[in-house]
């Protein structure tokens, strides 16, 4: 299905879910002569109150049945661009067997007290990147039955993929 | 007649719930993998995989260091098949820069890259054995490995961190009579699926091991993301060669196994399939290399525009991609990896309950992980 015709299915029963538009000219980065790139997928934002429901209806949907989540991650956009609101953006990649074809749903949520609700019971494959992000990120999932640090230990300080985390000395530095 | 209540001994003893810790240093795990199980008897009620003892930081690193800084750093991901995260940096970031690789470098990565799924597979042909309980596949395996890193060394000259696949290409033409010894290893590796065959493959006590064991159905496979020779175990045919070509993969001819169950045995045998399929690839790659340049023009200080891209290849452990935000600057703005070994081992939770203890390393060998890559 084209990333159109995709977008007409889920206008029909969500209003709020709106395209992101292909990105525009540079802004903030130096001067390029290059033209700005993005895959040829559709990418969405979705409200993150409505993010359960719209996962629940774009895995059921016969039309749509993205019944594979590729990978979850998150993007901190802290100080890219003085124009572009600051939050912490959830990214989530899908990808459907039955019709082949791929979405990309991104989320921004307030940057001081991030909230998600999970959707480990879609999609089991967020069980362990929604524990990454918020290992990474400090995005807390609610209704995620371990949300806790993965790859870093218990009790590390601040959120180390966030644009303002800065190293704490400690007994390996010089 | 008075009838005598039988009391057998040690009826009203309770059982009790055992915690095994499974690792972080065990040679089984393949690395630093500690594994909490928690066992009734001989059988696993819950698992809960720990990981994170290699973490590198490696998206942390991205920040500050340039594109082509950044592709060295590549390698030490899933360092068995290193040639396969160079070339999904390179390929991310091309796509971004639009730049397009001429023919022959195409070629010459597309027979770098089974190359190197030959020999990961071989290494988990090998330790699998050592899992199970066989000595001798591991030699047998290391023997051909050896052959191929011979090649990679002539090439690139190293043997594990390549970094032979750059941004724009490769990193130099193939030397003098490097085709001619690429052959003569592909003849000498065809007869050697028969001796596996007859070593392993064909070997009952293995085939007890591992049939029917570590049962991964479908439709779980398919909500937790696994891919690659795990998914293709499970009767999925998904290959993003075949799906969703990059490297002119569509002009070749190859297929593509399936199991049928998806038991350790499925997973086991799609992998020494997909070796012979390799071997099948490579050799169709040397009879059509293009002469010409294998690099294309690419500027001196790579500073991609503004966007985002997510490339995608069939690694031998999976589906191997990278999310790539770039600000317009030099340096990657935001860098995710989507390594198929930390996705794939999540299923281990779910399916070792149930299966007795001595299955586990069966189990979790046949996921076949390297914890460089689960931990990044």
């Amino acid at each position: 299905m084209t990333p159109q015709e995709i977008f007409s299915i889920i206008q029909a029963q969500y209003k709020n879910i709106t395209e992101i538009p292909y990105p525009q000219g540079p802004h903030a980065a130096p001067a390029h002569e290059g033209k700005p790139y993005r895959d040829a997928h559709l990418y969405l934002q979705c409200p993150s109150e409505l993010w359960l429901e719209f996962a629940n209806f774009l895995k059921n949907e016969e039309k749509l049945s993205f019944d594979y989540l590729t990978f979850v991650t998150a993007l901190d956009y802290a100080k890219i661009n003085p124009q572009e609101p600051i939050r912490i953006e959830i990214v989530y990649h899908l990808y459907s067997f039955k019709h082949r074809h791929t979405l990309v749903v991104k989320i921004s949520l307030n940057r001081e007290n991030p909230i998600l609700s999970s959707v480990i019971q879609v999609w089991k494959a967020s069980d362990w990147q929604e524990r990454e992000v918020y290992d990474m990120f400090g995005v807390k999932f609610e209704g995620h039955p371990n949300c806790s640090r993965i790859l870093m230990w218990e009790g590390f300080p601040g959120w180390p993929l966030r644009k303002d985390y800065a190293h704490i000395p400690d007994r390996y530095d010089d | 007649m008075n009838t005598e209540i039988v009391k057998i001994q040690g009826q009203d003893s309770k059982t009790e719930e055992m915690i095994l810790n499974l690792g972080p240093q065990h040679p089984s795990t393949h690395g630093v993998l500690r594994v909490i199980l928690k066992m009734d008897g001989e059988v696993i009620t819950s698992a809960q995989p720990d990981v994170g003892y290699l973490h590198r930081g490696t998206e942390k690193l991205a920040e500050n260091r340039t594109y082509p800084q950044m592709l060295v750093i590549s390698d030490r991901w899933d360092y068995l098949a290193a040639m396969s995260n160079n070339l999904v940096w390179s390929l991310a970031v091309e796509k971004l820069m639009q730049i397009e690789v001429p023919a022959r470098g195409q070629i010459l990565r597309v027979i770098m890259v089974e190359l190197n799924r030959i020999a990961s597979h071989l290494v988990f042909f090998g330790t699998y054995g050592i899992d199970i309980g066989a000595y001798t596949p591991f030699l047998y395996a290391f023997r051909e490995r050896e052959k191929i890193l011979d090649l990679f060394e002539e090439v690139s000259g190293a043997r594990m961190t390549y970094n032979y696949i750059r941004i724009g290409g490769v990193m130099a033409d193939l030397p003098k009579d490097w085709i001619g010894r690429c052959r003569s290893f592909l003849e000498w590796m065809k007869p050697r699926f028969v001796e596996y065959d007859t070593l392993l493959t064909e070997n009952p006590i293995f085939q007890d091991r591992t049939k029917n064991i570590g049962i991964l159905p479908q439709p779980l496979a398919i909500s937790y993301g696994i891919s690659g020779p795990n998914l293709r175990g499970s009767s999925n045919p998904f290959d993003l060669r075949k799906d969703a070509p990059y490297c002119l993969y569509d002009k070749f001819n190859f297929s593509i196994p399936t199991g049928k169950n998806g038991d350790c045995w499925d997973r086991y045998w799609v992998r020494i399939e997909e070796m012979k399929e390799s071997v099948k690839i490579i050799e169709q790659a040397l009879e059509m290399l293009p002469e010409g340049e294998c690099n294309a023009k690419v500027p001196r200080i790579i500073r991609p525009p503004i966007g985002e891209v997510y490339a995608q290849i069939e690694a031998p452990r999976g589906m191997l991609g990278i999310y790539l935000v770039s600000d317009g600057g030099d340096k990657p703005y935001r860098v995710h990896v989507r390594p198929p070994s930390f996705i794939n081992l999540a299923v281990l939770q779910e399916i070792l309950v149930g299966m007795k203890v001595a299955d586990v390393i069966a189990i979790l060998g046949s996921i076949d992980i390297v914890l460089g890559e689960v931990d990044r």
